[in-house]
């Protein structure tokens, strides 16, 4: 296949299915702060425990719309296949501390 | 019934279950508060239940969010008809014989 220029690049994607993608991920990633974040205040974690609790749910996370959303192959629907592991994770952490501090409810 | 409304159904059950832990949770801190305990441990029950409901959840979550779309061009072309792509509007004649059929 012939390498192309950035402007062939752009017009083999359609703009709108690009967004739609990243709305349903970055849904996905922001319900799953809230969640995590409550289960983490529930457990009672501190400290980096905290922190790697967030990292093992948003790997299973990404696990599991790498599974069941693109049915393992995500370069149909992300330009990059790591977009489905990397999209909004960081995003997400700053949701996850708030929830993670506000059910904390050991004293 | 559809998958959105499976993750859905999911989800409400995985919050709930959620719910549940944290009052739980609150419950027993209360409780070893009232008795002069410290606390040190949690009941296995709770954990457990918090951590089942993190997954279902999860599975609700990402079934309620709906189908990804393809992204690339040629998929969404695939599905239209060559009517659809190949349209000329200006071929388009109105200036033609069958005006004359029209008198009978």
């Amino acid at each position: 296949m012939a390498t192309r220029s950035p402007q062939n690049q752009a017009s083999l994607y359609v703009p709108e299915n690009i967004a739609h993608n990243v709305k349903t991920i970055t849904f996905i990633r922001s319900s799953m702060s809230a969640i995590t974040g409550s289960a983490a205040g529930i457990l009672g974690l501190t400290g980096y425990f905290g922190f790697i609790f967030y990292g093992t749910t948003a790997l299973f996370t990404s696990f599991l719309i790498w599974a069941l959303k693109t049915q393992a192959k995500p370069g149909i629907y992300f330009r990059s296949r790591t977009d489905v592991w990397t999209e909004g994770v960081f995003g997400g952490l700053f949701s996850y501390v708030l929830f993670w501090t506000l059910l904390y409810v050991y004293d | 019934m559809s998958t959105v409304k499976v993750g859905k159904s999911l989800g409400w059950i995985g919050f709930l279950l959620l719910f549940h832990s944290a009052y739980s949770t609150y419950e027993h801190l209360s409780y070893l508060k009232a008795v002069d305990k410290i606390p040190n441990y949690m009941p296995i029950e709770i954990t457990v239940e918090c951590l089942v409901s993190v997954s279902i959840c999860t599975i609700g979550i990402i079934l309620a969010a709906g189908p990804l779309k393809p992204i690339l061009i040629k998929h969404e072309l695939a599905k239209k008809t060559i009517d659809e792509i190949d349209t000329h509007p200006s071929f388009n004649t109105f200036n033609h014989r069958g005006r004359l059929m029209k008198c009978f």
